[in-house]
C-alpha cells in the first residue's frame, strides 16, 4: 500500500526558509537560558538512584516490571571476539554466529535468578529479541527481531515459537522494531523490511495470544518504524520517520492509516525521527526523538513534540543544550509533565508539562568500559534501550554498554507537591438556602482536611459535610488538605452569597389561583351571556363598540408607554432636579498612547479645563522596574499629584493578578478611586463572543476586590455596568454590597434620552450612588459630539447624579477624544458654569 | 352638588379599591424585586415581568370586574380583564412615573400617599368606564345606572 502522509512543514514562505535556521539558533539559545531560569511552576526534587546492577554478556533491547516486582530484560548476546590477524599488528571482529536471544530474570532488587537463551531453532537467523511481554501464566512472550513471537513458561523454557511473515531482508532493513501486547491479549509487531525495489517497507502485524496472524498489514512511501503503542481507543499507533521528518500515524482497527501527520523542521538535508511515543493525560500523545542539524554542525539534538490526539502540533521542543545525543524513551508523569532518557548517556531529564526542563538525573557511570575486552575492539557505548515505570512510582532504565546490560533502580520522584483540592459546591453563586453542603476532592490520601469559613480558623473534617447555617450575605470558603509528606494544598477560593429564600411558590401558587379565579369569572360571565340574551342586533352593536373601545384603550397603552420609556429623558434634559448638587466632570485619558514628555502639559490641560478626575488604564509592566510604561505611569501621578487630580484606576477583567499587585505597590496610594471590573455583564470571557459566567464574573470580581482590600486604600470601589444590566442584575446587586458607588456606561447618543430609566433602576437595585463612569462616544463630527456631551451633562446633573466622565481625552480613534476639538472647549465652558 | 356626592359614592370606593390594590402591588414588587432578579437570573428577570405587566394585570383588571358587577350589578366586559388590568396599571404606574421623576421622591410612602388622596376618584370613573358591562335585566331601575 503506498500511502502519502499528510505533510505539516514549518515552513511557510521561501522567505521563511532561508531564515529558519537562524531562526532556530535563537530558539535554541533561548531554551537554554530559559531553562537556567528558575520556573514558576511547582519544582519538584530530582529522585535518587537506588541500585546499578550489571548483567554481562548481555546486551539488552528492552525491560518489564514482572507481577512479582523483579525485572526481566530481553536483548541478545554479547558477539564473540575474534582475533583475524596477529601481526604485523592485531586485529579483532566481532563474531555473531554463536549470538543468541537473551532472557534475564531479576528479583525487585535486580539480583540475578536466572538467565535463558534462545537460538536458531526457536528464534531463526536473526537471535536478537526486540521486546518482551509477560503474560498472565507468568510466562513470557519475547518478539523476535527476525519476525519471530517466542512463548515461553514462568521459567523461561520455549512453550511454543511462531514463525511470523517477516522474510524479506528483515536483516537489512533492521527486522522486528518494537512489539506490545494490547489490552484484548493480543500481539502487535512492528518493524523495517526491505522491499524488492529496495525500498524500506514498514510492517505492521497482529497475531492473537497464540500468535495466530490477525492482519498484516505493509505501509511503502518513504517510511520507516520505530516504536508502536496502544491508543486510548484499543487502536495501535505507530512513529518513526518519513524521508527526513519526524513522522507519527494513527492505525485504525482494519489495520489501515487512519490518519498520518509529519512534522518538519529544517530544510532538507537536515533529518528527524521519532524514538518513543506515549500517550498523554489530555488524549493526545508526546513524540522523543532525534534532530540533526547542519546548524548544530550535523550533530543530534534531542527532541520532543506535544501533539494532540488528531496529530497536530501544540509545542516543539530541540533540547540543543544538550548536543550529540537524543531522546529515546518517554513517559508521562503524574503531573503532565515527562521522564526523558536521552539514547547515548546514562541521563534522565524530567520537564514541566510544557516541556522545560526541571531536573535531570545521570544515573550510571558507564565510562569505564569493559576491561576484559582488548582495547582494539570497540562495541557499543552506552544506550539506552528501555525506560519504565515501577510498581512504586519510580523508574527503571535498562541498557547496554560495552558489551554488559546496566539497569538502574531510581526511587519515585519527592513528594513536593501539595495536595491538589477542588471544591465542587458551593460554588461562586447565590444560595437562597442557609444549609449549603461542601463537597470536595483530594487527589491524593490526606492526613488531615480542613475549611475556613469567612477566613476564620480552620474546620477539621473527614469527608463531604454540610456548612453550618451560614448567615444572609457574602462568604467565602478555602478548603487545605495535608498529604502524607506534610504538604498543605489548598483550593482556589469560593466566593458565594446567601439571601432570602426566593417565594417561587407563592408566585405559582399566585398564578394558579388568578388563573383559577379568572376562568371561573370568564365561564359564569359566559353563561349568563349566553341565556338568550344575545340578539344579532344588539351584537353587532357590541361587536362595533368594543373595536372603538379596543383600539382607543390599545392607543392609550401604547401611548403610556411611550410615555414611561421617554418622560424623564425629556424632563431631565430641561429641568433640574437637585441642581444644588455638587458635580464633577472626569475623563479618561490613554497617556499610553502619548509621548512621555507630552504627559505633564495634558495633566495641566485637562486641570485647566475644570476636570477633576482622571481615569486611567493600568498600564505597567511588573517584571522591569525602569521599563518604558512604568517610567510614563510615573509621571502620569507626578503631574496628578501637581495639580491635585484625583485619579480612577480601570481594573480590566483579565488583568492578572501580578500586574494588579505591582501596580497597587507602586501607585496605589495616589489613587481616588477603583473600577473594579469594566462591564463584566457584557464582558466576554477566554472564549471569542462567550460571555462571562454568572460564576466567573463573582469569581472574578472577588478575586480582584480582595487584592484590592488587601492594600487598604483610601480609594472608593465601584464598577462599571452597561445596560445590559437589566437582564444581569444579580451582578450588580452583588457586587454593590463591596463598592462605593456604581458606574454605568452611557454609550452612545441615542441611549442617552432612555439613560435616565437605566440610571434610577441601577440606583433602585443597588441602593448605591451611580456615577457616570463613560460617557461621550460619538460620531466623527465636531458639533454633533459637542453638542451630544453638553445634552448628556445637563441631564445628568440634572438628575442629581454626583458625576460624568468623559471618554476619552485622547484615544487613536480621533474621533472619540474631545482634546483638540470643539467639545473640549464647550466642556470647559460647561464646567466654568454649572460644576 | 350633593346629588352629585351621592351618586360619586360608589366610584369612589372603586376608585380606592382600585388605587389601594395597585399600591399594595407595586409596594411588593419593589420589596421583592431584588429577590426576583437574584432568581436565576435572567429568569428571576423574566418572572418579574410576567408578575408585573402579567399577574398584576390580570388582578387589577378581574377586580375591576367584581366591582363593576357588584356595585353596578353589570355584567359582561368589553375588553379583556388582563387587557383592562394593563390599562389601569399603565395609566397608575405612568403617573406614579411622572410624580417620582418631577418630585424626585420615592414610591414609598410619599408617592404612595399621593396616589391614595388624589387618585380614587380619576381611578373610580377610569375604572368604571374602561370597561362597561351590560345593565343586568334584572336591575333596570337600579338607582346606579350607568350614565
Amino acid at each position: 500500500m503506498k500511502v502519502k502522509p499528510m505533510r505539516v512543514r514549518f515552513k511557510a514562505s521561501s522567505c521563511m526558509r532561508s531564515n529558519f535556521k537562524s531562526t532556530i539558533i535563537v530558539m535554541l539559545v533561548a531554551l537554554v537560558v530559559v531553562a537556567s531560569i528558575p520556573s514558576a511552576q511547582a519544582f519538584s526534587e530530582a529522585p535518587t538512584v537506588e541500585w546499578n546492577k550489571t548483567y554481562n554478556e548481555v546486551q539488552a533491547n528492552s525491560v518489564i516490571q514482572t507481577a512479582d516486582g523483579g525485572y526481566a530484560i530481553v536483548g541478545a548476546s554479547t558477539p564473540t571476539i575474534v582475533i583475524i590477524q596477529h601481526s604485523p599488528f592485531s586485529l579483532y571482529s566481532l563474531d555473531y554466529t554463536n549470538q543468541t536471544a537473551v532472557l534475564v530474570k531479576t528479583n525487585s532488587a535486580g539480583e540475578l535468578q536466572w538467565k535463558k537463551s534462545y537460538g536458531t531453532e526457536v528464534l531463526g537467523y536473526n537471535r536478537d529479541a526486540v521486546s518482551v511481554v509477560q503474560t498472565m501464566d507468568s510466562g513470557y512472550v519475547l518478539f523476535g527481531r527476525g519476525g519471530y513471537l517466542v512463548k515461553t513458561d514462568a521459567e523461561g523454557n520455549v512453550q511454543w515459537s511462531r514463525k511470523l511473515a517477516l522474510d524479506v531482508n528483515a536483516t537489512v532493513a533492521g527486522g522486528v522494531e518494537a512489539g506490545i501486547q494490547t489490552s484484548d491479549g493480543d500481539y502487535v509487531l512492528v518493524g523495517n523490511i526491505m522491499g524488492s525495489n529496495g525500498e524500506n517497507v514498514v510492517w505492521l502485524l497482529k497475531t492473537n495470544e497464540q500468535g495466530d496472524i490477525l492482519w498484516n498489514k505493509t505501509f511503502t512511501g518513504g517510511f520507516s518504524v520505530r516504536t508502536v503503542i496502544e491508543t486510548n481507543d484499543r487502536r495501535c499507533a505507530i512513529a518513526g520517520r518519513w524521508r527526513n521528518d519526524f513522522w507519527f500515524a494513527k492505525i485504525d482497527s482494519n489495520s489501515n492509516l487512519q490518519w498520518s501527520q509529519t512534522y518538519a523542521y529544517g530544510d532538507a538535508s537536515d533529518s528527524h525521527s521519532v524514538s518513543s511515543i506515549a500517550k498523554t493525560n489530555d488524549g493526545g500523545y508526546v513524540l522523543a526523538g532525534t534532530g540533526r542539524w547542519q546548524a548544530s554542525g550535523g550533530k543530534n539534538i534531542p527532541w520532543l513534540i506535544k501533539i494532540n490526539s488528531q496529530g497536530h502540533e501544540q509545542w516543539s521542543l530541540p533540547y540543543g543544550h544538550i548536543p550529540s545525543d537524543g531522546f529515546n524513551s518517554v513517559m508521562q508523569t503524574d503531573d503532565d509533565g515527562y521522564i526523558v532518557a536521552l539514547s547515548n548517556s546514562a541521563v534522565l531529564i524530567r520537564t514541566h508539562s510544557s516541556g522545560s526542563e526541571q531536573w535531570n538525573i545521570t544515573y550510571a557511570d558507564t565510562s569505564g568500559g569493559n576491561t576484559s575486552l582488548p582495547s582494539q575492539v570497540v562495541l557499543p557505548h552506552y544506550i539506552t534501550a528501555s525506560l519504565i515505570r515501577t510498581s512504586d512510582g519510580g523508574y527503571a532504565v535498562v541498557g547496554p554498554a560495552f558489551g554488559t546490560t546496566w539497569l538502574t533502580k531510581i526511587s519515585p520522584e519527592p513528594d513536593v507537591s501539595p495536595p491538589v483540592v477542588s471544591i465542587s459546591n458551593p460554588k461562586s453563586k447565590t444560595y437562597d438556602t442557609g444549609e449549603v453542603p461542601l463537597t470536595f476532592t483530594v487527589n491524593e490520601p490526606a492526613v488531615w482536611i480542613g475549611y475556613s469559613l469567612d477566613g476564620k480558623d480552620n474546620v477539621i473534617i473527614a469527608e463531604n459535610a454540610t456548612l453550618p447555617s451560614l448567615s444572609k450575605g457574602a462568604h467565602n470558603l478555602t478548603v487545605y488538605a495535608e498529604d502524607i509528606a506534610g504538604n498543605i494544598g489548598a483550593s482556589e477560593t469560593i466566593y458565594f452569597t446567601i439571601v432570602d429564600h426566593f417565594p417561587i411558590e407563592w408566585v405559582a401558587v399566585s398564578v394558579v389561583i388568578v388563573a383559577v379565579v379568572g376562568v371561573g369569572l370568564l365561564l359564569r360571565f359566559k353563561k349568563q351571556a349566553l341565556r338568550g340574551r344575545f340578539k344579532k342586533q344588539a351584537l353587532i352593536a357590541i361587536a362595533n363598540n368594543n373595536i372603538v373601545r379596543t383600539l382607543t384603550m390599545i392607543s392609550l397603552c401604547i401611548m403610556l408607554v411611550l410615555v414611561q420609556i421617554f418622560f424623564p429623558g425629556f424632563y431631565f434634559s430641561s429641568a433640574s432636579r437637585n441642581s444644588s448638587g455638587q458635580f464633577e466632570v472626569g475623563v479618561s485619558y490613554v497617556y499610553e498612547q502619548d509621548k512621555v514628555g507630552q504627559i505633564y502639559d495634558e495633566v495641566s490641560r485637562i486641570h485647566d479645563l475644570g476636570i477633576t478626575i482622571i481615569r486611567v488604564n493600568m498600564m505597567c509592566d511588573p517584571t522591569e522596574l525602569n521599563d518604558y510604561l512604568n517610567s510614563m505611569t510615573d509621571i502620569f501621578f507626578a503631574a496628578t499629584q501637581r495639580f491635585n487630580m484625583r485619579v480612577a484606576l480601570v481594573i480590566q477583567n483579565k488583568e492578572d493578578t501580578d500586574k494588579i499587585q505591582y501596580y497597587l505597590n507602586r501607585w496605589g496610594k495616589y489613587l481616588a478611586y477603583v473600577q473594579i471590573l469594566n462591564e463584566p455583564e457584557s464582558a466576554s470571557s477566554w472564549d471569542v463572543g462567550a460571555l462571562f459566567t454568572d460564576d466567573e464574573a463573582i469569581s472574578k470580581f472577588e478575586h480582584v476586590h480582595s487584592i484590592v482590600m488587601q492594600h487598604n486604600l483610601s480609594a472608593q470601589l465601584y464598577t462599571n455596568f452597561g445596560a445590559g444590566f437589566i437582564v444581569r442584575s444579580n451582578l450588580p446587586i452583588q457586587f454593590s454590597e463591596k463598592l462605593d458607588f456604581v458606574g454605568f456606561d452611557v454609550f452612545m447618543e441615542s441611549f442617552l434620552v432612555l439613560s435616565p430609566n437605566f440610571i434610577e433602576l441601577l440606583h433602585k437595585i443597588t441602593n448605591k450612588d451611580v456615577v457616570i463612569t463613560e460617557f461621550g462616544m460619538s460620531a466623527s463630527n465636531d458639533t454633533v459630539q459637542s453638542d451630544y456631551i453638553i445634552r448628556g451633562l445637563n441631564l445628568f446633573k440634572n438628575m442629581g447624579l454626583k458625576g460624568c466622565w468623559l471618554v476619552y481625552w485622547n484615544s487613536a480613534n480621533s474621533y472619540y477624544g474631545i482634546r483638540g476639538r470643539l467639545a473640549e472647549k464647550t466642556v470647559g465652558e460647561w464646567i466654568a458654569q454649572n460644576a | 352638588m350633593l346629588k352629585t356626592l351621592k351618586l360619586s359614592k360608589p366610584v369612589f370606593i372603586h376608585g380606592v379599591i382600585l388605587v389601594a390594590t395597585l399600591i399594595i402591588i407595586q409596594l411588593l414588587l419593589d420589596a421583592f424585586e431584588n429577590s426576583f432578579l437574584l432568581y436565576m437570573p435572567p429568569i428571576g428577570f423574566a418572572f418579574f415581568l410576567f408578575t408585573q405587566y402579567g399577574i398584576q394585570a390580570i388582578v387589577v383588571g378581574t377586580l375591576n370586574i367584581i366591582i363593576l358587577h357588584r356595585l353596578y350589578k353589570w355584567e359582561d366586559w368589553r375588553t379583556g380583564f388582563w387587557f383592562n388590568g394593563l390599562f389601569l396599571l399603565l395609566v397608575f404606574s405612568t403617573i406614579t412615573l411622572i410624580l417620582q421623576t418631577i418630585t424626585g421622591l420615592p414610591f414609598a410612602p410619599y408617592i404612595a400617599l399621593i396616589a391614595i388622596l388624589v387618585l380614587p376618584y380619576p381611578f373610580g370613573y377610569l375604572g368604571k368606564f374602561s370597561n362597561r358591562g351590560r345593565k343586568n335585566s334584572q336591575q333596570e331601575t337600579a338607582t346606579t345606572s350607568p350614565p
